[in-house]
């Protein structure tokens, strides 16, 4: 049996981390933290890594070179099944079975994740998403809104403590992206939550920082116009604007 | 639970209704014309017949199954559900195979309708009908462990689909191969012969052992290499 050693680290932890496709490095994560209930915003412009990252902290990639490690255990084949019941992703892809109603779905991933949730924790879930009028009917009738909170809603029965979210905004509507960040603001404080999107308001209303891929090279901040600007590519990030390590980091102790 | 919601997708799903239509539609049309023929033959030769044209019709169902099971949902992104599961990955393989090939037994089971009128009408015994079948699942089972690994790797469907008719065609010619080598090679290439050095035993109704445990060495090989490779995948970037 394995168990989650020092309970009171921090609940990511990456070092020294290097993605690589064959010789080509994507991009280098010297330092990087999150502590429970921390939550933030993974920025970068496209093919910069985001996806990648999210996929490495959630276990679903090893890399090519350094460490992630959730509650101060490292990704190994030994733990994996431990740490990915602590893990949800919801990658921008919804995924959802389309031959289910959502009922179905969320029974499914409830299951599939050893039914950590109980009816009545199912059902808060449905009113919380506002999926009540859909319940019975069937994924592929529904909007990709719908989808949406279908898939978040599913995510969130295996009761995450890190939540990973991978362009929740993508394919919606200004309305529905309103909607989908009210809903993440509103999770269980609890939760810590990294976002990869493109979207630095929606971003700004639901984290307390940042993470930005510049040139390689993932760095924290909390300044957030600076940020946009450079995103926008108006201009640079000053280097004194972004510290080069884990706002919260340090290793775990 | 896998097991379960994988084999009720496939009840849910009109390609699937208008594949297995089409396939059983083709059995039918092959029968009459290649296992009926014009002059009258023995209900051991039709069975026999009869099983013959099934395992070549039955060779394309199995790919079908592999890529509704695994390079669709690989595609679609619903394969990201199971990747973050807690559970074992060879479990969660096993079940998603087993689904696939329980569904193709039915498919089996509804091409079951001539054979039945031969043992009631023509006298033609169960034996022959239960190792014939008993064949003809076990070629299925090897046909679908090889798709599985192609539909498991990460390519396109139709790349998938593409390589897994290649790599059956290469076994299937196996015996072609036999016949132009020497014959110090003769046996080994008539030995990995999918079809013909194997399933012939069993269409003529003898249940010969050594076939029965090549196709079960190939459905293993395949399912442990698909195992390998979804391991590494994730192990490298």
């Amino acid at each position: 049996m394995v168990s989650i050693k020092n309970k009171s680290a921090q609940l990511v932890y990456v070092q020294n981390l290097e993605a690589a496709y064959g010789a080509k490095t994507v991009f280098s994560a010297p330092d990087f933290g999150l502590s429970r209930g921390e939550r933030v915003a993974l920025l970068g412009l496209n093919g910069t890594g985001k996806t990648t990252f999210l996929k490495l902290v959630g276990g679903l990639m090893w890399p090519a070179r350094g460490e992630v490690s959730l509650l101060g255990n490292a990704w190994s084949p030994a733990v994996r099944g431990k740490l990915r019941s602590l893990v949800g992703y919801l990658g921008h892809e919804t995924g959802v079975f389309e031959d289910m109603s959502v009922r179905e779905f969320i029974k499914f991933a409830n299951k599939l994740h050893g039914s950590k949730c109980s009816k009545g924790d199912v059902e808060g879930l449905v009113d919380q998403f506002e999926l009540c009028e859909v319940l019975d009917e069937k994924i592929s009738s529904l909007s990709f809104g719908f989808r949406k909170r279908t898939a978040l809603a599913s995510t969130l029965v295996r009761k995450p403590d890190l939540l990973l979210l991978d362009e929740p905004f993508h394919g919606l509507d200004v309305k529905q992206v309103r909607k989908m960040a009210d809903y993440i603001q509103n999770l269980d404080p609890n939760i810590s939550i990294i976002i990869g999107t493109h979207l630095v308001p929606f971003a700004q209303s639901i984290c307390q920082s940042y993470a930005v891929f510049r040139e390689g090279v993932l760095e924290t901040g909390e300044n957030w116009d600076d940020v946009q600007r450079y995103l926008e590519g108006t201009e640079e990030v000053p280097e004194h604007g972004i510290a080069s390590t884990s706002a919260k980091g340090g290793k775990p102790s | 639970m896998i097991f379960f919601v994988t084999l009720k997708s496939f009840f849910r799903s009109w390609s699937v209704y208008l594949s297995s239509a089409s396939l059983l539609l083709l059995l039918g049309i092959a029968t009459h014309t290649h296992v009926l023929g014009e002059r009258p033959k023995l209900a051991t030769v039709l069975m026999s017949d009869f099983l013959y044209v099934c395992s070549v019709l039955s060779m394309i169902a199995p790919i079908l199954i592999a890529i509704k099971v695994f390079a669709e949902p690989r595609m679609d992104g619903r394969d990201v559900w199971y990747e973050t599961a807690p559970q074992n990955k060879s479990s969660i393989l096993l079940q998603r195979f087993l689904a696939g090939l329980v569904f193709y037994s039915f498919l089996l089971l509804l091409s079951c309708y001539f054979p039945l009128y031969l043992l009631f009408a023509a006298g033609a015994s169960w034996t022959h009908l239960l190792v014939g079948y008993v064949g003809l699942l076990s070629l299925g089972a090897s046909i679908l462990a090889v798709s599985t690994f192609f539909c498991s790797l990460r390519f396109p469907v139709w790349v998938s689909a593409l390589l897994s008719i290649v790599t059956l065609a290469l076994l299937l010619l196996m015996w072609k191969f036999s016949q132009w080598t020497s014959s110090s090679w003769q046996g080994f290439f008539a030995y990995f012969s999918l079809h013909d050095q194997h399933f012939d035993a069993f269409r003529r109704g003898l249940f010969k052992t050594g076939s029965f445990f090549f196709y079960m060495g190939v459905t293993v090989f395949f399912l442990l290499s698909t195992h390998l490779s979804q391991k590494n995948r994730r192990e490298l970037l």
